[in-house]
């Protein structure tokens, strides 16, 4: 899957609709649509996706969309 | 060897209704719609200020015992998690209240959304070993008495009730075989740190601020939502695998499905990744809310009256959470 392709699946899978892409300088806090359910639908999302496990001390470190590809991995997203 | 059955259950939920839209107009930017459409939840009960989990027990075991001759129970076990008193043992208290026998052997045990599965398997090892006939199996509690009321993601989630069920020997087993599971290194992420012997209740109580604008204090229940949805969709899969193991069972020769009704979005997601089809799923707390021990008789009972499941089916029960602790096994209708 390539990085783009993943942006856009991540925004669609939250349905955050504010705003038209998720860059380098979305910080996620800063969205309308950052709640708790947010965390939550991160969390299932690479449950789902990538079979890996997102803790609450993890999101913590996740302020914008590159961290969260960081987080999973280029490759592992590539690869997908 | 004794067989076991759910004979009946009966509910009971206090008169007090809070709404979404009561939430809201306290904390305006908790959005009504996105309660219910994420949490599955319209409204929930609250019990008054001197209503207690013990009030709720009396009353809904009142009303099963209203149709089943109190004199043959032999056996009350009480789950709850907001006892009247460090001791006595609430059980002890709803025995006199319930003018069951003194040959009646009462107890409480204190575990929260797994606990309908412990009170089964701890009923049907009663039946089967012959030292019950007939168990009264009581599930109340009271979170709302815990919540902070500036904590309104919790206020959202919880709503308090009661339930019993009739547990009896029978010819043929309708309690099929157990799986039980403990991991107490999640203690701290669902928890109520004071008020036990370690922490006494603070008098004046630091106000804590928690994500997304709730606060609480130490004197209050605090649950930390994204490790506990880590747990559970770490833990049942494997949980669901072997409990159709042990009762020598593959996926689809189960009819439905009931787990422990948390809440709508986790139990999305849960059917989603065990592959279980929408009509065989149970998904329902609109209007009361995740009630705790009692999620899962609840959810049992509205399937047997409005004919959801029907009799022969083979239905699974799943409860997990507080602890952590989980439970499942598979009943026969």
């Amino acid at each position: 899957m390539e990085i783009s392709n993943f942006k856009i699946d991540f925004k669609e899978f939250l349905e955050i609709d504010s705003i038209e892409e998720l860059n380098s300088e979305t910080i996620f806090r800063q969205l309308d649509e950052f709640d708790s359910f947010f965390v939550l639908t991160t969390i299932a999302f690479i449950d789902e996706m990538f079979s890996m496990k997102l803790t609450a001390e993890d999101f913590e470190k996740i302020i914008t969309i590159d961290d969260l590809i960081n987080f999973i991995g280029e490759e592992k997203i590539n690869s997908l | 060897m004794s067989k076991s059955k759910i004979k009946n259950i009966e509910s009971y939920f206090p008169k007090n209704i809070l709404t979404n839209d009561m939430i809201s107009e306290e904390f305006p930017s908790w959005s009504s719609k996105n309660i219910e459409s994420k949490l599955g939840i319209k409204s929930r009960y609250i019990v008054d200020q001197n209503e207690t989990a013990l009030d709720l027990a009396y009353h809904a075991a009142s009303k099963v015992l209203r149709k089943y001759d109190r004199s043959k129970i032999d056996f009350l076990i009480l789950c709850t998690q907001s006892p009247d008193y460090f001791l006595p043992t609430s059980a002890c208290i709803l025995q006199t209240k319930l003018n069951l026998g003194k040959n009646v052997g009462a107890f409480d045990f204190n575990l929260g959304c797994s606990g309908y599965i412990y009170g089964l398997g701890l009923a049907k090892s009663l039946l089967s070993s012959n030292m019950a006939k007939s168990i009264l199996l009581v599930m109340s509690d009271t979170y709302s008495k815990h919540i902070n009321k500036l904590d309104f993601a919790n206020r959202s989630i919880f709503g308090d009730g009661a339930t019993a069920s009739i547990i009896e020997s029978n010819e043929i087993d309708h309690l099929y075989e157990f799986v039980f599971g403990t991991d107490g290194s999640g203690f701290n992420n669902l928890i109520i740190p004071n008020g036990g012997v370690k922490n006494r209740y603070e008098d004046n109580p630091k106000l804590i601020e928690l994500k997304n604008g709730n606060m609480n204090t130490n004197n209050d229940l605090y649950m930390n939502g994204p490790e506990i949805f880590n747990f559970t969709i770490e833990i049942i899969p494997k949980l669901i695998d072997d409990v159709l193991e042990k009762n020598k069972k593959n996926i689809e020769e189960i009819d439905y499905f009931i787990f422990h009704q948390a809440n709508s979005f986790m139990l999305n997601y849960l059917r989603k990744k065990l592959r279980i089809p929408k009509d065989k799923f149970y998904n329902n707390i609109l209007e009361t809310g995740n009630t705790v021990s009692s999620t899962i008789p609840i959810a049992l009972k509205d399937c047997m009256e409005n004919e959801i499941v029907q009799s022969g089916d083979l239905v699974m029960l799943c409860g997990f959470g507080v602890g952590y602790s989980w439970g499942a096994t598979i009943i026969k209708i």
